[in-house]
């Protein structure tokens, strides 16, 4: 038998295109929600890939046994979220993604166990399902899932996409994900899937620490940009080790504040995720957060 | 895998970039932490300098030598710099010895080596299957950090080279300052084969898997046991608050739709139906309409294929939860 999809795991997940909220009954709303893309593959066991392809089935035990809530052989796209009084909390999750002790993992497992949302579904029994519209393969992942205390299938709705991102903005959720209604499933970024962010991202490179400011980060132009202090401890014990092991003599800023005395620098290599509700004329990001190393 | 430090491997007129990993974890141990007994607070170490009673920071501190009690030469971060090292970034190989030739009490901490890009790759594995059929291995000097060291490299046979860091010749003790080795005794043939057959007698093969840290599964079943025992500080959340939570900004969506629901009240009301945590999910029995639906145009579509379409009807249907 030839090799497919589910044995070759190379699945590059559907990423949306920017855009703003809108209502339009050819499209379906979803919440997007702030946590980890999983691509899982599941027959009598289970493989979870995130976005960039790496295994991340290790990093949750508590999803050993969740192939038994799919009644056949699957591939399906989710998101893991780790809750906060009911809301998925990236902070949280990322206390969960870089653990490596296995002890240290199964225990946050039961600390602060993760959820599986499921959206959409790619392979399903024996065949590739991916050229299905879209409204049919939800109906699909709907029969084949059985929702459990860590296995939830998102909610959506159609036409009111406005309305949904008023109500996900009101909650402090990530946004919104407008998918059209007949769309397949495209491997890598596509139009048919639309998100309205309720935040900014941007790709910004680590380039120090400082004392009292915390880490730097400048843009590919090397113009300094925001300084970010509150990240968990894992994040900064991370951080930190990567500063000291590309650690330069000098600033590698082209352009930035003179207050920055005392820095230690970094070869400027490491893109992070950086969330922000507002760029300011300066060039300066208002609320600014750390999301994560950017993986892809 | 993360690389520890990239550098190259040179000897004679060869010289190739080679990528440098640590090779084992040595974290086996669980790691504890003091604690104040009173509180269970983390004890911290300060930096105190007792003659000016002060707590010092890390850039207020210089290193000293004591070449005398209570006398100290300091030396700068310039004085460092000025020290002659010459292999920083370089495994520079002095020359090729027979392994065994090797006292294993030298080796210190293993390396991977791998080669440092793709175009490397040959000259590597060249230079690795050479040390394979000769049976010999590197003798180098690197410098790490702050130091240098002896090493040795060798063909490691599941892949790659191996670099361990050898001690000094000074850094090994003398058995001569172990009085009781000084011994004078008679040993007999038999008693020598005595002990040899003992010794084929218990003699099997090399592995170090079947061995296990008893005492840390010990330990660490331990810890887990007291979480368990004492998981007040953040129970697990139930899976249900995120149903709920979609579920209610669906209804409130479609409510809002409706002109019924007042999107800012805030009162999060008891789920029914669907929405309840162990909810009973709708079979394909339920009058399931096609997506696209027909419920005119405007009408918020539940498209949730398999769920409920007819929910815009019942009384009580729409839940005021946002």
């Amino acid at each position: 038998m030839s090799r497919d999809m589910f044995d070759e795991k190379n699945i590059v997940p559907m990423a949306p295109v920017p855009s703003e909220p809108f209502d339009s009954d050819d499209y379906i709303y979803e919440i997007k929600f702030d946590g980890m893309r999983c691509i899982g593959y599941y027959d009598n066991g289970v493989v979870l890939r995130n976005r960039a392809n790496k295994d991340i089935t290790a990093l949750f035990p508590e999803f050993r046994n969740i192939y038994k809530q799919f009644r056949h052989k699957c591939i399906i796209d989710s998101e893991i979220v780790v809750l906060n009084r009911g809301k998925p909390d990236y902070s949280r999750l990322n206390k969960r993604r870089f653990l490596s002790n296995i002890m240290h993992i199964d225990l946050m497992s039961k600390r602060i166990p993760a959820t599986l949302i499921v959206y959409d579904i790619l392979y399903c029994k024996d065949k590739t399902v991916t050229e299905m519209p879209l409204i049919e393969r939800k109906g699909l992942l709907e029969e084949n899932t059985v929702e459990s205390d860590s296995l939830a299938i998102s909610r959506f709705v159609r036409g009111t996409g406005t309305a949904l991102f008023e109500q996900v903005v009101n909650q402090e959720l990530e946004g919104i994900v407008a998918k059209k209604i007949d769309g397949i499933y495209v491997q890598g970024r596509s139009r048919l899937w639309l998100k309205s962010k309720r935040r900014q991202d941007m790709d910004l490179l680590l380039c120090g620490y400082m004392e009292g400011k915390g880490f730097l980060f400048c843009d590919n132009d090397l113009k300094y940009r925001i300084s970010i202090r509150s990240v968990d401890k894992n994040t900064f014990d991370f951080l930190y080790k990567y500063i000291i092991e590309h650690r330069v003599d000098n600033s590698p800023l082209k352009s930035g504040p003179s207050n920055l005395k005392g820095a230690i620098w970094a070869k400027p290599e490491l893109y992070c995720v950086v969330e922000y509700m507002q760029e300011m004329e300066s060039g300066y990001l208002r609320e600014a957060v750390f999301k994560g190393i950017k993986m892809d | 895998m993360k690389t520890s430090w990239k550098g190259s491997i040179s000897f004679g007129m060869v010289y190739f970039p080679v990528n440098v990993y640590t090779a084992t974890s040595g974290s086996a141990g669980v790691k504890l932490n003091y604690l104040h007994r009173k509180c269970n607070s983390r004890i911290r170490y300060r930096k105190f300098c007792d003659a000016c009673n002060v707590e010092v920071s890390q850039d207020e501190i210089v290193k000293g030598y004591e070449y005398e009690k209570d006398k100290y030469i300091v030396i700068t971060d310039e004085d460092f710099e000025k020290l002659p090292i010459k292999s920083k970034k370089v495994i520079s190989i002095s020359h090729f010895v027979d392994e065994d030739e090797v006292d294993p009490i030298y080796l210190d901490k293993a390396y991977f080596i791998s080669p440092g890009n793709f175009s490397a790759s040959k000259a590597f594995e060249l230079f690795r299957r050479a040390m394979s059929e000769t049976g010999k291995v590197g003798i180098a000097k690197i410098t790490l950090t702050s130091n240098e060291y002896v090493a040795m490299i060798k063909p490691y046979d599941k892949g790659g080279m191996l670099l361990y860091l050898l001690y000094y010749s000074d850094e090994i003790k003398k058995t001569e300052e172990i009085t009781e080795l000084n011994y004078n005794v008679d040993i007999h043939d038999n008693e020598l084969k005595m002990a040899i057959s003992l010794i084929d007698n218990m003699t099997g093969e090399f592995d170090i898997g079947q061995y296990r840290n008893e005492y840390q599964d010990a330990l660490k079943q331990l810890i887990q046991s007291k979480i368990e025992g004492k998981e007040v500080v953040s129970p697990p959340e139930a899976q249900s608050n995120i149903i709920d939570l979609m579920e209610a900004l669906k209804a409130s969506v479609e409510a809002a739709k409706h002109g019924r629901t007042d999107s800012k009240k805030k009162s999060r009301g008891k789920s029914t139906g669907k929405s309840t945590s162990n909810r009973i999910r709708k079979t394909s029995t339920e009058d399931r309409k096609p997506a696209a639906g027909e419920n005119g145009a405007g009408e918020p579509a539940d498209v949730n294929a398999g769920a409920d379409t007819s929910a815009k009807s019942k009384p009580g249907g729409k839940r005021k939860i946002l």
